[in-house]
């Protein structure tokens, strides 16, 4: 005999709503747009740092003005996860702000998701937990930037003010982004997610008055998604670690040569090595390499000789290709590239 | 703003931009559109700035 379960609502054992009779089934069927939104990736080995422009866990990026902030690394508790409700979180973002001051003061917490084309002319829903050190706010406005010989950057889209208590809670937004038909996109295109934390007053449009606050606010689980309604936090890979690396590795890989003979070369003259080295993904761009203990063995000699400068041109399956300038080689002969850490930088 | 410094060289194989920042990291940089470090060194030269040559091999 058939049987029919009916039901007006059906939630999670947190109370979210995963399906109703208004909107159907919510359960996210793209996907996060945000990589890395647990922070669970973190292989700059990111703690603090009160820089501005820098990456700090995979893919966020800080960036502030007019007062200090110090961005940390920080562990969750037992108890702070249970009142997440989400048992895999491990660690969360803390900013702590102090002395902002001044109409042009900020400070943000931005994700550059790749192509602007993204969610373009869609509804779409912010979601992520917070708290603060006191009663304060967090805005969040979303950008459509098309990037270097673009069209005109579009920003200011949602700049929804949400107030945040002592607690861990989870908000939400939704915002509308427009089409981006007749615009021209350039590259390192992106739909920029950001956080408002601190806006003086040159900022009120963007930010929706949120002021300045000096505040310490913690961060966790940030998610963006299609449709109207926040659906349980899910990683862009699905909830596979392995999955959210690779995606991470698109834009920044770092690796441990151990100091052994990783990568393989052929001189082109007695001061240029056209090399090949690993890479773990295809990277977004030809990346930008910084190393160390880099340096070119000569197999026939074993000699070794100092890299001054190694220059990518080329990023695809088989690894990095480009060339590596260095002294007194033999034009024609093999070399081993060895070094001890090998970072490859595609960030947008 | 965090400094940076460039230093360029170019070699029959192309030409490297070395990037230094203010931390003393080293990153060396294609000339390759898409890459931010590109991207923000050609930001640097329109301002008027130019690159210290490498001269040494």
């Amino acid at each position: 005999m058939a049987s029919v379960i009916k039901f007006d609502t059906w939630q999670n054992t947190n109370g979210e709503v995963i399906a109703d009779t208004a909107g159907g089934a919510r359960l996210p069927l793209s996907g996060n747009a945000i990589i890395n939104g647990d922070f669970g990736v973190n292989q700059r080995g990111f703690s603090s740092t009160t820089s501005s422009g820098e990456y700090i866990f995979d893919r966020f990026r800080t960036n502030f003005s007019g007062g200090t902030s110090t961005f940390s690394a920080q562990s969750f508790t037992p108890a702070d996860i249970e009142a997440l409700g989400y048992g895999d979180a491990t660690s969360y973002l803390r900013i702590a702000n102090s002395s902002y001051t001044g109409a042009s003061a900020y400070c943000l917490l931005q994700q550059y998701v790749e192509d602007v084309r993204t969610l373009s002319d869609q509804t779409v829903t912010v979601s992520f937990w917070a708290k603060s050190g006191s009663s304060s706010s967090i805005t969040i406005e979303l950008e459509q930037y098309f990037g270097s010989g673009g069209s005109t950057s579009v920003n200011n889209l949602g700049s929804v003010k949400i107030a945040t208590t002592t607690s861990w809670a989870r908000y939400s937004a939704t915002i509308t982004l427009p089409s981006i038909s007749g615009k021209t996109v350039g590259a390192n295109s992106s739909l920029r997610v950001t956080m408002w934390f601190e806006a003086g007053t040159d900022f009120n449009t963007r930010s929706n008055s949120l002021g300045i606050q000096n505040d310490t606010f913690d961060i966790w689980g940030v998610q963006l998604e299609a449709g109207p309604v926040a659906t349980p936090f899910r990683l862009a890979g699905g909830g596979s670690k392995a999955a959210e690396l690779a995606l991470c590795q698109r834009y920044y890989q770092t690796m441990s040569g151990n100091n052994q003979a990783v990568g393989m070369g052929h001189a082109t003259s007695t001061a240029n090595i056209r090399f090949q080295m690993p890479s773990n993904q295809i990277m977004r761009s030809v990346p930008s390499v910084s190393g160390t203990d880099l340096v070119a063995l000569g197999t026939n000699t074993v000699a070794s000789y100092a890299i001054s400068l190694v220059s990518p041109n080329d990023s695809n399956s088989f690894g990095i290709f480009g060339n590596a300038t260095s002294s007194s080689l033999t034009s024609s002969a093999v070399y081993l590239l060895r070094f001890d850490t090998l970072n490859l930088d595609a960030e947008l | 703003m965090n400094e940076i410094t460039y230093a360029i060289k170019t070699t029959d194989e192309g030409t490297s931009i070395r990037r230094t920042e203010a931390d003393g990291t080293v990153w060396w940089v294609p000339e390759a559109p898409g890459n931010r470090h590109y991207e923000e060194y050609l930001v640097w030269v329109a301002e008027g700035n130019t690159a210290e040559v490498i001269e040494e091999p």
